[in-house]
């Protein structure tokens, strides 16, 4: 029984660790993902410039994830930029050269006050190796921006890239 | 059993990585508006509090007061929290500029950390929380540095007259000798505690090899083993008496003690070096001859010998060159050293030459009386004159010996000229990497506001040209929590930054945060020590 607290406990305390970092910068909602799978990126911008309101976001699409598709948002215009790949991609048997290397919504607001969630999914390649992947995002505001672009992976890095861990798995799509 | 433990251990361990791994971030989404003072601000009396405005409530986890003189206070400000914080500061702050380092954390849990500078009353460059010198290293030093002038002047110096020009007569044979070997130990002892002394380190590490490579590499190596050089061909020479073979072993001696002092010291490294190398080298050869003179004169008068007439006549006919050599490379020196800038007279080193002027002015007054009332009736034979004779030069000798200690405590006080070169002297930086170069240049650097300018070069030395590049200073020894500095583009190329305030000397670190493109940023780092 005491055990059963403890387990419980630590549990508790070991997902509030976890968790805590992700309110504060702009992350990925999942942080996991298999290499060579789909998947569903949430983008999750937790507050604006400093005091000002974000009224784009960018986030830019490195190589490796391809098949990209952003999910539309109320109030936000959405467009996309696309460019060729290095590597060619296997799309269900289809060979894909290029496709979208950045997605922006703009025209919102978003008050530094409130919350909002950015989406698009797309596959990892089955050529990616396991680590740590990168989605370098930016928001921009009236009079500045928040460049969510630090790729070090330092510990102390001030504005960390949205990030989330490739692990090798079965390709299941 | 231990089954049940291990998904509990498991979970222990996660927590503690994700604590460790997870807690020091310095998240940076609570932001600092406004602070009052403000950044850099002068303010005329001292504040009670300073004010940081932020973006979103924060509560305050530490707060550090750096002092103008270097002095770290603790601020103990326990449940300050809120937008706005008014970190309260202590009473009787002095004059001079301060640095306030904080912590807080915002409502969910990240600490964020800042400095803010401002100064009471005058901007300040803090002294230094420098390197400790350990007193005994520094007094050794001073002495070893002293007795070796002294035997170089009254032992080789004595040896060279007598061999030179008295046939071989020193007066004290035995102390001359004697002088002359303690040169020989002397020379490479202040070599190592040289060593020391530019390591900073303790009485100890005179054993460690370090030390002594580091002295051998100084200005002050070759000084060493040139008079250790100049000693033992002194000794063979005195040690052969007079004639011919002793003359050129004492007077290459002689020279190589001219050559070993004008390779080292602040008046040979003074510009022009064409100008100041041969000046200190003169100086050297005449002191070394006038002070050489002294005991085998003394000597020979003492003793009532009958050569101690014709010895007495050849220096009065003789002394006049070295005395001339003296004075006029020595006023080529101080002009040099003193630099233009009267007001920086006023200074350790001025003062030591103050010190030293009055001592040779007694001397060349013992030295004029003698030459000028008693060496005409010494040499007509009165034994008065004589007698007075030898008490007055050995009046020279004790000044002498006082203004070598002079000398030797030059050692630790730099010329102005060498003060104004320095305060002048920029901090000169490259940070590589494969991808990215760049030079860094701080100015003036000495604590206090600098101008800092960056140039960018990729791997192959070609221009860069970067969306923004920000600077951060922080001293993380010291606890000062980084500071973003904005930069701008010059025309030159080159990203300044004016009025970086660095309110303290000692090892700071600067890292530049490069936005090479729209997503792609790169940080450089490095340490530095600001003098």
């Amino acid at each position: 029984m005491i055990r059963a607290f403890c387990r419980l406990g630590l549990a508790a305390l070991t997902l509030s660790a976890l968790t805590v970092p992700g309110l504060a910068h702009a992350t990925l909602e999942v942080q996991e993902a298999r290499i060579g799978s789909g998947f569903k990126a949430v983008l999750r911008v937790p507050h604006g410039c400093g005091t000002e309101a974000t009224n784009v976001v960018r986030i830019q699409i490195p190589e490796g994830f391809f098949a990209v598709k952003p999910m539309p948002k109320a109030g936000w215009d959405l467009e996309t930029v696309t460019g060729s790949y290095e590597n060619t991609y296997l799309n269900h048997g289809t060979e894909v050269t290029e496709g979208v290397v950045e997605i922006v919504w703009s025209g919102g607001n978003l008050p530094n006050e409130w919350y909002d969630e950015f989406v698009f999914r797309g596959t990892f390649a089955d050529s990616l190796e396991p680590g740590v992947f990168y989605f370098p995002a930016i928001q921009e505001c009236a009079n500045g921006e928040e460049a969510w672009i630090d790729t070090s992976g330092e510990p102390g890095a001030a504005y960390p890239a949205p990030k989330v861990t490739l692990i090798e798995g079965p390709a299941g799509h | 059993m231990t089954r049940p433990l291990q998904a509990p251990m498991r979970a222990l361990a996660m927590l503690l990585l994700t604590l460790i791994l997870g807690a020091p971030q310095a998240l940076a989404h609570a932001v600092l508006l406004s602070s009052t003072p403000m950044e850099n601000a002068m303010v005329e009396a001292a504040p009670e509090a300073v004010t940081l405005g932020f973006n979103e409530p924060v509560s305050l986890l530490t707060a550090t007061l750096i002092t103008p003189d270097g002095e770290s206070l603790p601020i103990v400000a326990e449940g300050l929290g809120g937008s706005t914080l008014a970190i309260p500061l202590p009473a009787d702050l002095g004059e001079g500029t301060h640095v306030l380092s904080w912590r807080v954390v915002s409502a969910d849990g990240h600490p964020v950390g800042g400095a803010n500078v401002f100064s009471i009353g005058i901007v300040t460059g803090a002294a230094s929380g420098a390197v400790v010198v350990d007193p005994a290293i520094g007094a050794l030093l001073w002495g070893a540095k002293a007795l070796l002038y002294g035997v170089l002047l009254f032992g080789l110096g004595s040896a060279v007259y007598a061999v030179v020009f008295a046939q071989g007569e020193a007066g004290p044979r035995r102390l001359v000798f004697a002088m002359m070997v303690g040169g020989l130990v002397l020379a490479p002892l202040s070599l190592g505690l040289q060593g020391v002394d530019a390591l900073g380190g303790r009485m100890p590490d005179l054993i460690s090899p370090a030390s002594w490579a580091t002295g051998m590499a100084t200005s002050y190596g070759w000084t060493a083993l040139i008079l250790m050089a100049a000693f033992a061909l002194g000794i063979i020479g005195f040690g052969r008496g007079a004639g011919r073979g002793a003359s050129i072993l004492a007077g290459s001696a002689l020279l190589l003690a001219g050559l070993a002092l004008a390779r080292s010291g602040h008046a040979s490294a003074a510009d022009p070096q064409g100008l100041t190398r041969p000046a200190v080298f003169f100086h050297i050869l005449g002191i070394v001859l006038w002070a050489g003179a002294l005991l085998p004169l003394r000597g020979a008068l003492a003793e009532g010998r009958s050569e101690g007439g014709a010895l007495l006549s050849r220096f009065s006919r003789f002394i006049p060159y070295p005395v001339g050599a003296i004075l006029i490379s020595g006023v080529v020196l101080g002009v040099v050293q003193l630099g233009q800038d009267v007001s920086s007279w006023v200074s350790g080193y001025g003062f030591i030459l103050l010190a030293k002027l009055v001592l040779l002015a007694i001397v060349f007054g013992l030295a004029l009386y003698n030459r000028l009332v008693l060496t005409g009736r010494a040499l007509e034979g009165d034994r008065r004159a004589r007698r007075a004779m030898g008490k007055s030069i050995l009046a020279e000798i004790a000044l002498m010996a006082l203004v070598l200690l002079l000398v030797a405590g030059w050692r630790f006080t730099p010329p102005p000229r060498a003060l104004a070169e320095a305060a002048a002297l920029p901090i000169a930086m490259h940070i590589h990497t494969e991808a990215l170069m760049a030079d860094l240049e701080i100015t003036p650097a000495r604590p206090g506001p600098n101008a800092i300018a960056v140039y960018l070069m990729d791997g192959d030395f070609a221009a860069v040209s970067p969306q923004s590049v920000e600077i951060l200073v922080s001293a993380p020894e010291r606890g000062i929590e980084p500071t973003r500095v904005p930069t701008s583009l010059g025309e030159d190329g080159y990203w300044r930054a004016e009025g970086v305030t660095l309110p303290l000397a000692g090892a700071w670190q600067i890292d530049l945060e490069i936005r090479l493109s729209r997503f792609q940023m790169v940080r450089l780092g490095d340490s530095f020590t600001l003098p």
